[in-house]
């Protein structure tokens, strides 16, 4: 039970109304443990006013493990059982975090490992094609907002062109597809489409090239090369709401926004997560997370956190 | 004989300090400290007061205490019994249920993973009336 919430959520339906938790020990463990009291506490004459003495000596052992001992007993259980119980999740909490923090930006190929990728992040929102928007944001090395750019319709001709000229346009190392429902993989099969025109595209330029040699042509093509990625998206979608994005980023939809909170997480998921601050403890790092007081889980992750949040404040990220 | 020999006994698990029955039965002792100016007035009053001393004596000793907390948690277990509303409230779909495969006896409890929420409220009105009981300890098997 130590390794598990479970003594939690009992204790969270037992707060509920939903049920009766009772600590105890087992009969025979318990018939086990007077025994021992007896074995060392009882005389072993057998007289009649030792058997008088004995019969008190057990009166006393009996009251005190029933009135006393056995009930002490039961609210320390329960308190450790909750003290190990919420370490545990902090712990699991702490490793998660640390887990999507302690990662490299993306990297796109023929690129060097730590090399910020040039990030082209795409969403239309709901997924409703007859309603929602495809936003379209380029967010350069540096991390910077270079280009916003809205959409309308999946499917249509005009669309997929003017996103191969966006692609084209801005040459992005990779692109990042997300939304908020299923029907952003019909949006990912579309974004595919449009990178692998370009991308065949800028082929036959390379190939109609003689004047490249075989170096410089390898990294054309490596850089003709564009992956479209998924990437954890909790993050962005508390920027998107967040007052930083408003007063930076106004003048954009939430969807662009969602887009932005997307591309810099793919550029460097550890600024990301220290720019969130107190919203850190917002995201789900794991189900009984609920179970344990928010402190606790914060202070767990205070010190896992601490120097790159110091950090972001100096980049003024 | 003190707490701290009774308890240095009990942790040793051997009797290693015996004790000395006074010179008559517990009643002719007793009789013995009857004062009826104070509170123990008869024989049963005076013994009664020096069970109250020795139990409080034997509960506050701290390496019994200690010895309490280890039994319970190699031996403690955890029983649950839904309330009422328990019973109204907590279907096959709500997050404190537990599918009933997952229960055949105690041991699965352990072995759940750590995401299929916990424990089980039994489903069968044949098996409400049970508690369900899950050890603390890995070990034991309740």
């Amino acid at each position: 039970m130590t390794k598990s919430s479970q003594f939690l959520q009992i204790l969270a339906a037992e707060s509920e109304g939903l049920v009766n938790v009772d600590v105890h020990i087992e009969k025979e463990a318990l018939r086990k443990l007077t025994q021992e009291f007896y074995n060392v506490y009882l005389s072993d004459l057998t007289s009649a006013d030792a058997t008088a003495w004995n019969k008190i000596r057990e009166e006393v052992i009996m009251e005190m493990l029933q009135n006393h001992m056995l009930p002490l007993g039961a609210r320390w259980t329960r308190e450790w059982l909750k003290e190990v119980e919420e370490d545990f999740v902090c712990a699991i909490c702490a490793a998660r975090l640390e887990e999507r923090v302690e990662v490299a930006p993306y990297q796109a190929k023929g690129q060097e490992k730590g090399e910020v990728p040039r990030v082209l992040a795409i969403s239309q929102g709901r997924g409703d094609n007859k309603r929602d928007w495809i936003h379209m944001v380029m967010v350069n090395k540096r991390g910077r907002f270079i280009n916003h750019e809205q959409l309308f319709q999946l499917g249509l001709d005009d669309t997929a062109t003017a996103m191969q000229v966006y692609i084209a346009k801005f040459k992005p190392d990779v692109v990042v597809v997300g939304g908020f429902t299923p029907a952003t993989l019909r949006l990912q099969f579309f974004v595919r489409k449009a990178i692998d025109a370009v991308y065949k595209a800028r082929l036959s330029t390379i190939d109609g090239d003689t004047d490249l040699t075989e170096e410089e042509r390898q990294e054309s093509l490596d850089a003709a090369e564009i992956k479209t990625i998924y990437v954890h998206d909790d993050v962005a979608r508390l920027f998107q709401n967040s007052k930083r994005a408003t007063t930076e980023f106004g003048e954009l939809a939430l969807v662009a926004r969602y887009c932005l909170g997307l591309a810099r997480y793919a550029q460097s998921p550890l600024c990301e997560f220290a720019s969130l601050g107190q919203d850190l403890t917002a995201i789900t790092y794991d189900a009984s997370q609920k179970l344990v007081s928010i402190h606790t889980i914060f202070s767990s992750m205070l010190l896992l956190i601490l120097v790159p949040v110091a950090r972001s404040q100096e980049l003024s990220f | 004989m003190p707490a701290e020999t009774l308890a240095q006994d009990f942790i040793a698990g051997v009797k290693q300090n015996f004790l000395d029955d006074p010179p008559a039965g517990p009643e002719a002792f007793a009789e013995t400290y009857v004062d009826p100016s104070s509170a123990f007035i008869d024989a049963d009053s005076v013994i009664a007061g020096a069970k109250a001393i020795l139990i409080n004596e034997i509960s506050k000793e701290p390496y019994l205490r200690k010895e309490i907390r280890r039994t319970f948690r190699t031996f403690g277990v955890v029983s649950v019994r839904p309330t009422e509303k328990g019973l109204q409230v907590i279907d096959e779909l709500h997050a404190y249920y537990v599918r009933q495969d997952s229960c055949q006896n105690v041991h699965p409890l352990l072995t759940l993973s750590r995401h299929s929420l916990g424990f089980q409220i039994p489903t069968r009105q044949a098996d409400r009336k049970n508690d369900q009981v899950i050890p603390i300890s890995p070990n034991f098997s309740g």
